[in-house]
């Protein structure tokens, strides 16, 4: 056992300051790191890598320099080490050749195989709406029909088609580097079924509006399911909602995918709901935030950028899992092109810009026929939390938000909640601070219990009645329609 | 003076950038150690991520979020390094153990996160080594922020259950 076991946690507010300078202390780092280092080091100044927008050419002098630098450092053995992993150029390389013969195959052959205008029979909204809580999507949804290429009966009044697998050049697409080679090629992505290896996977139907696209999806695996996916504890199959992880990346016609890879993360763990309609089929909603990937885009890209009324959106499911179990993981990749087209007649804005009399306050509260936007203010940068009750006073739920809200400022809380099964005639918001946090919220006290019946509860067991003790704004909001 | 080594590193100064790199070296080793725990792997994290900065760089569009950007990069090559390494798994059968250098998870700094599971501990290290507050952490692990809040806490708790010993005279907490 270590010194540090045998440190004493004495009092509460050393804790803080002794688990820091713990995992400050320097580590020990291995020669072979820095080897590494030096490699990098030695392919950048060799102008074996180059940036992507470099605006001057380093000189001479420089590299003269910064090469002297390395080697007083770590001596001039390191330079000359050949290191045992493949550079990762020749990674890049080997990838890219990868991709190439994998564009290759999947153009003519048969893995990972391509089904093409192979419809999901009926809708999928219809089936699991209700259980994941958006039980009108089915009506604003349309499907997806064909081998990527529009349905006829989906083109608009004008007579636009989706654009299906068509057309991949952007405005600026040519000044972006490597927007070129890293394009996946049209064949990779046509269709809306894709299988490979036991699993298919299926996009069924598609609704958007400026701030989420909704997708239902489709995971039917040849051998049955592990029960561990769908069981709980025991032998006690899950009747209701099932949540899978899906690691997948996404690309938005309208954005440089050049710059989102890192800015948005590749593969990133989603938690996707349905329900499991037999025991080879997951029928489920994906819900994308739009808005939030916009406002990574915005903040780190172009910040002008702004949803366009129709654009494509690949996605690239990697892997999928299970929440509940670590028993099987299936690898893909399956890709998407989805046309998309963005609607925005449904959504209610009431503007509010009030705050109370410590500056909590509210901007606006939006609606759509699946979920309310609040965008509260508050005055201090922690503790505060925001609750929106229903026309009977209970509780709506946050949705499930795989993203965290990047496009707002600092002293805004952005937060949506679902409205299915509520009286959302009337929503009423409470912006609390830090005295709700610590005596309520923290506590263990905010259950459920509390949340749902209160149109039959005495008024002071009404939780409307609670949050007014501590809220430091509230507001009821009355929808126009 | 980082924001300066920054700025000449964007604009091309190639003796400004690794000198930028080399004062992020106990970053960029701590964080990918904390996810692979493997000296080969977070040896080859740590050249990932160096050329990866170069190559990008100049497509930085504010010089106070580069820690930030930085991590995100470490990040997202140790997260493609876990999925290479969980198909190997699969495909071979091969204990977890099996990725583990035991003899290097001894290191002061690592053995208090070390008995953290994997959720806590990446961000318990960007919070106390970094001071990273929660909202950057949501934003470098794409994650909500109350998870983060929420995952801090648990962390803390269990680290101040795991290394404190109670004497009969002495109120822990």
């Amino acid at each position: 056992m270590s010194d540090f076991r045998r440190i004493h946690f004495g009092k509460k507010e050393k804790i803080e300051e002794q688990i820091r300078a713990q995992i400050q202390k320097d580590a020990k780092i291995p020669d072979q790191v820095y080897k590494s280092a030096e490699n990098a080091y030695r392919m950048i100044l060799e102008g074996a890598v180059r940036q992507e927008r470099l605006e001057e050419k380093a000189n001479a002098e420089h590299v003269s320099k910064s090469l002297s630098t390395v080697c007083r450092r770590t001596g001039e053995d390191a330079l000359h080490d050949n290191r045992k992993k493949v550079s990762p150029l020749l990674h890049r390389l080997a990838y890219g050749m990868a991709a190439v013969l994998a564009v290759c195959v999947l153009a003519g052959a048969a893995f990972p195989m391509q089904v093409r205008a192979l419809p999901v029979v009926g809708s999928i909204f219809e089936r699991i709406q209700k259980a994941v809580g958006y039980e009108n999507l089915s009506e604003y949804a349309k499907p997806l029909t064909g081998d990527g290429e529009p349905d006829e009966a989906d083109s608009d009044a004008e007579g636009h088609k989706n654009t299906g697998t068509k057309d991949r050049t952007e405005p600026d697409a040519e000044n972006v580097p490597g927007a070129g080679t890293k394009d996946r090629t049209d064949s990779a992505t046509q269709g809306y079924t894709q299988t490979n290896g036991d699993m298919t996977v299926s996009v069924s139907e598609v609704y958007a509006d400026p701030e989420v696209i909704y997708l239902s999806m489709m995971f039917k695996s040849r051998k049955p399911f592990p029960k561990s996916f769908y069981y709980s504890g025991g032998d006690e199959k899950i009747d209701g909602k099932v949540a899978m992880t899906l690691y997948a990346n996404k690309k938005y016609s309208f954005m440089k995918d050049v710059d989102m890879e890192f800015w948005c993360g590749r593969n990133i763990e989603t938690i996707v709901e349905g329900l499991m309609v037999n025991e080879n089929t997951y029928e489920f909603l994906w819900r994308i935030d739009l808005a939030n990937d916009l406002g990574q885009y915005r903040r780190n890209v172009d910040k002008d950028a702004a949803v366009p009324e129709e654009f494509s959106l690949d996605i690239e499911i990697d892997q999928i899992d299970s929440l509940r179990s670590m028993e099987k993981s299936y690898f893909g990749p399956w890709n998407f092109k989805i046309p998309v087209q963005v609607d925005d007649s449904s959504r209610e804005t009431m503007e509010v810009h009030e705050t109370g009399e410590t500056g909590a306050g509210l901007i606006s509260v939006e609606k759509t026929p699946f979920e309310i936007t609040t965008r509260a203010v508050k005055p201090t940068k922690a503790g505060y939390k925001v609750v929106v009750l229903d026309a009977k006073g209970n509780k709506l739920p946050n949705v499930l938000q795989n993203e965290f809200w990047s496009d707002q400022a600092a002293d805004e809380m952005r937060e949506k909640w679902r409205i299915e099964g509520h009286d959302f005639s009337s929503v009423e918001v409470f912006v609390l601070g830090k005295d709700f946090y610590e005596n309520v919220y923290s506590t263990g006290i905010w259950s459920r219990a509390d949340w749902e019946g209160n149109e039959k509860k005495p008024k002071e067991e009404k939780l409307g009645t609670l949050l007014k003790q501590y809220a430091e704004y509230h507001k009821v909001i009355r929808f126009g329609s | 003076m980082e924001r300066d080594l920054i700025k000449r590193a964007k604009q091309g100064d190639q003796d400004a950038f690794l000198k930028l790199m080399d004062s992020q070296m106990q970053t960029m080793y701590k964080l990918a150690w904390t996810y692979l725990k493997n000296e080969d792997n977070v040896a080859d994290i740590v050249q990932d991520t160096i050329l990866t900065c170069f190559e990008k760089l100049p497509t930085l569009r504010d010089e106070k979020y580069f820690k930030t950007w930085m991590m995100k990069i470490v990040i997202n090559h140790c997260k493609n390094v876990l999925k290479k390494e969980k198909r190997i798994v699969h495909m071979e059968s091969l204990p977890e153990e099996a990725f583990v250098e035991r003899e290097y998870s001894n290191r002061e700094w690592n053995e208090m996160l070390d008995s953290l599971g994997e959720k806590y501990r990446t961000i318990l290290l960007l919070y106390y080594l970094e001071n990273f507050n929660t909202r950057e952490i949501s934003q470098i692990l794409d994650m909500n922020e109350s998870t983060v809040r929420v995952r801090l806490k648990r962390g803390r708790d269990k680290l101040v259950k795991e290394y404190s010993f109670v004497s009969p005279a002495v109120s822990v907490l």
